[in-house]
């Protein structure tokens, strides 16, 4: 949860920043499932309490999903 | 934006001996708004189309729309051939459109190089990959997903390194059987990871990334074009999946295809003679007729085809431990290909294809004996 949010719903509507780093690694999913392929990892990463995504969060989603 | 209705030329004015000025053509959609209204210069207007003799008054209703000409100058063409040539000169004329005999080599449009890098890319993404094998049908509902994904689970047992690409983009179902709902696709530094299930199988289904409750929507750009899209659009994300995603070294990579005789065909075609086919079938002579002809068609191509599986070929009563008859028809089918084997149906498998739970779970029963065997068939079939 994120600090602040009591329920989570709030923490939906905020936004989640992409350092230029993860932009680039996104750029390699192919384009029709990027929308998709973003909002599952920014929903990964509010779960984790972080409001931007950078090369080490795409590295902890690898290691949490198996991958 | 639908096409307007191109309808004809209805003049009211009088004939007179040339065309001084320009004609005037407006169109109407078939809604009875306005549509294309444009002035064709006389000039530009062919001779074969200008003939100032003839009576331009003609009426003839399309879509119940009605033309509105204005005409300073005598006759229109005639007939609707006529006017749809004079209206396309006039637009190729002011737009500068090119025809397709201007078009010199590919238009600068490079396709054959995209072409050739789509391909190489997808060469590239796939050459870990020892076998590659679709399981199609024809028929739907057979269980393809099914089998797919449990025979996978069979060989992966056995410590072979397998992958499952759910091909069903409208329909997938993998995502689900295989508890990969909801995985996310991560990229790497250069591709994209892919799901895995508890057992190390790769999974990529469009169900991971896309609710149930949603469907798969391809954008056209044009209306009425959608089935034309559609087919283009899904072997175009193919053929990306194939080439962005981190397959790696497997022993097996399986498509489950999606259900339609024409499809299989189509995967054939795309996916190269290196694909060899493993059929599914139960056993209806609705179904076996469909394969039949899946066989028929895919015998014309290159493709090898290992052979059929049958489907539910009984239900397993846990109660008697006993297999009885599902459908009527007790004959072997004669599509004129091996036999692999057959699987019974099994209302516990079924519960465990709704609840991703994964083959090694099902312990030593009928039906994972059963899928054993194919998937030891399927093996040997490969080498």
């Amino acid at each position: 949860m994120i600090p602040g949010t009591e329920d989570g719903q709030a923490a939906e509507a905020t936004p989640v920043r992409w350092t230029a780093a993860a932009e680039a690694r996104l750029a390699n999913i192919p384009e029709f499932v990027r929308p998709m392929a973003r909002a599952g990892i920014e929903r990964y990463a509010r779960d984790n309490g972080c409001l931007e995504v950078d090369e080490k969060i795409l590295d902890a989603a690898r290691d949490f999903f198996g991958m | 934006m639908r096409p307007a209705s191109l309808v004809y030329a209805r003049s009211s004015l009088s004939h007179s001996a040339d065309i001084r000025a320009n004609v005037g053509v407006t169109t109407r959609l078939p809604s009875g708004e306005p549509g294309v209204s444009m002035r064709l210069p006389a000039a530009g207007v062919p001779d074969e189309v200008r003939n100032p003799q003839r009576d331009a008054e003609h009426e003839r209703d399309c879509d119940g729309s009605r033309p509105e000409v204005h005409c300073s100058a005598p006759p229109l063409p005639r007939t609707l051939f006529e006017v749809q040539v004079a209206v396309r000169v006039s637009y190729r004329l002011r737009n500068k459109m090119k025809s397709y005999h201007d078009i010199v080599g590919d238009g600068g449009s490079g396709i054959l190089e995209q072409v050739a890098e789509h391909r190489t890319r997808i060469a590239d993404g796939l050459a870990g990959v020892r076998h590659l094998v679709a399981v199609g049908s024809g028929k739907g509902g057979v269980g393809k997903s099914t089998l797919t994904l449990h025979l996978a689970g069979a060989l992966r047992a056995r410590g072979l390194r397998i992958a499952i690409l759910d091909a069903d983009f409208n329909g997938p179902s993998q995502a689900r059987m295989a508890g990969v709902q909801g995985a996310l696709f991560v990229p790497g530094s250069h591709k994209v990871s892919l799901p895995r299930t508890s057992n190390g199988i790769g999974v990529f289904s469009m169900g991971s990334v896309i609710p149930e409750s949603q469907a798969l929507e391809f954008e056209s750009a044009a209306q009425g074009e959608s089935q034309t899209w559609r087919a283009t659009r899904e072997f175009a994300l193919l053929g990306e999946i194939l080439g962005s995603f981190e397959w790696g070294a497997l022993d097996l990579l399986m498509f489950d295809l999606p259900p339609g005789a024409e499809r299989t065909v189509q995967y054939a075609d795309f996916l190269g003679p290196c694909t060899s086919f493993l059929l599914v079938t139960i056993p209806s002579e609705v179904a076996r007729g469909v394969v039949a002809r899946s066989v028929a068609a895919l015998s014309k191509g290159p493709n090898r085809i290992l052979g059929y599986v049958e489907n539910m070929s009984g239900y397993y009563c846990r109660d008697c431990n006993a297999i009885k008859p599902l459908f009527m028809s007790s004959e072997t089918p004669r599509l004129g290909i091996p036999c692999l084997g057959t699987v019974p149906f099994d209302p516990e498998l079924a519960r465990f294809c709704d609840g991703g739970i994964s083959f090694a779970e099902l312990g030593d029963t009928t039906i994972r004996r059963a899928l054993d065997d194919v998937a030891q068939q399927l093996l040997e079939s490969l080498i």
